[in-house]
C-alpha cells in the first residue's frame, strides 16, 4: 500500500496535476519570503564587526551556494532512481534541475567574487569553497553538453543518468582534494561565510532566504518537469485532450 | 572475421578473451604507427609552448615543471582517449564482448590498461627527458615518474568513461574533456603536490597514499560506469 | 533623504552588495519567467504536432503508413 505512492510518482500524468495544483503558491510564497529576507537582510540586519556591510552579500550567497550543492544532489537521487526503477520522470528532473543548478552555482561564484573584493582586496581568490564551486559548475556544464550532444533517446537518459552519479562520487574527492591544496599553497586566512556564532538577528533572515530560495526551486522545476511531460508525453492521448480543452479557455 | 573471433573465444574462461583482446589491441595498435607517437607528439609541443609563450628562465620552469608536465599529460590523454572505444562499436568487437559470456566490467578494464600501456605510458617513460628540458630538478626525477605512474592510470580510467558515454556519438571529441576534465583534478592536485613536497624536502608519503588510494578507487569503479554506459550503448545503436 | 544615501552607500561597501543583489536579482527573475515562456513554447509545439497527426489520420490508412 504504501508504494502505492512511489509508483504514482513515475506516472508522468500524475506528477503533471499533482506539480500544477503547487507549483504556483511554491512561487508566490517563495516570492514572498525572498523579499522579506532581502529587506530584512540589507536594511534591518546588524552589520558585521569585521566585515561591515559587505557581510551582506551572506543572504544571497549562501542560500544559492547550498542551493548549487543540494541541486546536485538531488539530480544524483533522480539518477539511481531511474536507473533502478527505470523511471521516466527521473530524467525529466534531471533535465529541468540541471540549467537551475549551474544558474545557482553561477551566482554563488559571482556573489562569492564580489564578496572577495572588500573582503581579501581581489576580485577572484583561489578560495578552497569558490574553487570547488567553480569545478561544480563544469560538472554542471557537462551534464548540460552530454544531453545537448544526444538526441532525446533511451539513451540520453542513462547516459545523463551515468554521468550524474560518476560526478557524485567525484564530488567529496574534489572538495577534499581542492581543500588540501588551498592549505598548501595558501595560508588559512578567514573564509567568507564562517562565523564564530552568529546572532539570531543576522541568521534568522539567513534562514528565511534559504526557505525561500529552495521555494523558488522546487517550484521551478515542478514547471520545468511540466514542460518535460508535455513535450514527450504529447502523443498521448491524454495529452491531446489536455490541450484541446485548454486551448479554447486560456493559451 | 569478427564472428569467426567471437566463435573462438565463446564458452572459455576469461584469459583466452582477454589474450585475444590484448592481441587484437596492439596488432590494431601497431598497424597505425602514427596514432601510437601522436599523443607523444602533442605532449612534447604542449611543453614547448610554455617557455615560449611564458617565460624560458630556469628559475620559473624549474617551478613550473611539475605542474606543466603533469597538465601537459592531462591534455594530451584526453586527446587520444577520446577515440578509445570508437573501433571497438564500428568493427563489432563490443558486441561481441557483450555476448561472449564474460563480465565487461573486466573486458572494458582490461581494455583500457592495454590502451594506457601504448599512449600513457610511453609519455610517462618520455615526461624525464621534458623535465630535463624544463630544468625540473635531477633529484626528483623518480617522485615524477612515480607520480605519473600511479596518475596517468586514473586519467586513462576516468576518461574511459568519459569515452564510453560518447562512443556512439559523433561529437566526441572535445564533449570528452569538457566532461572529464573536472573529474581529473584530485589527482592533478595530489600528483603535483607529491613532486613538489619532494623538490621542498618534505615528506610525501601522505600524497602518495592519496594518489595510490585514487589509483585503487578508479580501478575498482571507473570500469563499472564505463562498461555500463558501453552496454547501453551497444544496445541503442 | 540622506539616511536613504548612507543606506545605499552601505558604508562603502554600496557597488559590491548593490552589485551582487542586481545580478542575483536579475537571474532569479529570468529563472522564474522562463519556465512559463518555455510552457508556451511547449504547448504551441506540441499543439503544431497534434495538427499534424491529425491531417495525417485523416489521410486514408493505404496511404498512411504510420499509425
Amino acid at each position: 500500500m504504501k508504494w502505492t505512492f512511489f509508483h504514482k510518482l513515475g506516472s508522468p500524468r500524475w506528477f503533471y496535476d499533482i506539480a500544477g495544483r503547487h507549483y504556483a503558491w511554491l512561487m508566490m510564497l517563495s516570492v514572498v519570503l525572498l523579499c522579506i529576507g532581502t529587506i530584512w537582510g540589507l536594511v534591518f540586519a546588524p552589520e558585521d564587526y569585521q566585515q561591515g556591510n559587505s557581510f551582506r552579500i551572506i543572504y544571497l550567497h549562501v542560500p544559492t551556494a547550498i542551493l548549487a550543492q543540494s541541486c546536485y544532489m538531488m539530480m544524483a537521487t533522480a539518477a539511481l532512481t531511474g536507473l533502478v526503477w527505470k523511471m521516466k520522470i527521473a530524467d525529466m528532473f534531471i533535465a529541468a534541475a540541471a540549467p537551475l543548478g549551474a544558474a545557482f552555482t553561477f551566482l554563488a561564484l559571482f556573489t562569492g567574487a564580489v564578496w572577495g573584493k572588500p573582503t581579501w582586496g581581489t576580485w577572484w581568490v583561489w578560495d578552497a569553497r569558490l574553487t570547488a564551486m567553480l569545478v561544480l559548475l563544469f560538472l554542471y556544464l557537462g551534464v548540460m553538453a552530454l544531453r545537448s550532444a544526444i538526441e532525446y533517446s533511451d539513451m540520453r537518459e542513462k547516459s545523463t543518468a551515468i554521468l550524474v552519479l560518476v560526478g557524485v562520487i567525484n564530488i567529496p574527492i574534489i572538495k577534499y582534494s581542492v581543500e588540501w591544496w588551498n592549505t598548501l599553497h595558501q595560508p588559512a586566512t578567514f573564509t567568507l561565510t564562517e562565523k564564530p556564532a552568529m546572532p539570531p538577528e543576522m541568521w534568522v533572515p539567513l534562514l528565511v532566504m534559504v526557505i525561500g530560495s529552495y521555494l523558488f526551486f522546487t517550484s521551478l522545476v515542478f514547471q520545468g518537469v511540466r514542460n518535460e511531460i508535455l513535450q514527450r508525453e504529447a502523443r498521448k492521448s491524454w495529452v491531446k485532450k489536455l490541450l484541446a480543452t485548454e486551448g479554447s479557455t486560456s493559451d | 572475421m569478427t564472428d569467426h573471433r567471437a566463435n573462438q573465444v565463446n564458452d572459455k574462461p576469461l584469459l583466452p578473451v582477454l589474450t585475444t583482446i590484448f592481441k587484437h589491441e596492439l596488432m590494431t595498435a601497431f598497424q597505425n604507427r602514427q596514432q601510437l607517437v601522436n599523443p607523444l607528439i602533442f605532449f612534447v609541443l604542449v611543453l614547448l609552448l610554455f617557455p615560449l609563450g611564458v617565460d624560458p628562465s630556469p628559475q620559473f620552469l624549474s617551478a613550473a615543471a611539475p605542474g606543466l608536465i603533469w597538465v601537459a599529460v592531462l591534455l594530451s590523454s584526453m586527446l587520444s582517449l577520446g577515440t578509445l572505444f570508437k573501433d571497438d562499436l564500428q568493427d563489432g568487437s563490443l558486441e561481441q564482448w557483450l555476448v561472449c559470456g564474460q563480465p565487461l566490467y573486466f573486458l572494458v578494464l582490461f581494455k583500457t590498461i592495454v590502451h594506457w600501456l601504448y599512449t600513457g605510458l610511453p609519455i610517462v617513460l618520455f615526461s624525464p627527458l621534458l623535465a630535463l628540458m624544463l630544468h625540473f630538478p635531477m633529484d626528483n626525477y623518480s617522485v615524477l615518474v612515480l607520480s605519473l605512474l600511479l596518475g596517468s592510470p586514473v586519467i586513462a580510467l576516468l576518461g574511459g568513461i568519459g569515452a564510453a558515454l560518447t562512443v556512439s556519438l559523433r561529437s566526441g571529441g572535445i564533449l570528452v574533456s569538457l566532461l572529464i576534465l573536472p573529474l581529473t583534478i584530485p589527482v592533478l592536485i595530489f600528483g603535483t603536490g607529491m613532486v613538489l613536497a619532494s623538490i621542498d624536502g618534505v615528506p610525501f608519503m601522505g600524497q602518495l597514499a592519496l594518489l595510490a588510494s585514487l589509483f585503487f578507487l578508479a580501478l575498482t569503479l571507473c570500469p563499472l560506469a564505463s562498461a555500463a554506459a558501453l552496454k547501453m550503448s551497444v544496445l541503442n545503436s | 533623504m540622506s539616511t536613504l544615501q548612507t543606506f545605499f552607500e552601505m558604508g562603502g561597501h554600496g557597488l559590491y552588495i548593490w552589485l551582487c543583489y542586481g545580478v542575483g536579482g536579475i537571474i532569479f527573475l529570468l529563472l522564474g519567467v522562463s519556465p512559463m515562456l518555455a510552457r508556451r513554447r511547449v504547448i504551441k509545439q506540441v499543439k503544431q504536432l497534434h495538427r499534424r497527426l491529425a491531417l495525417a489520420s485523416a489521410i486514408p490508412s493505404d496511404v498512411n503508413e504510420k499509425e
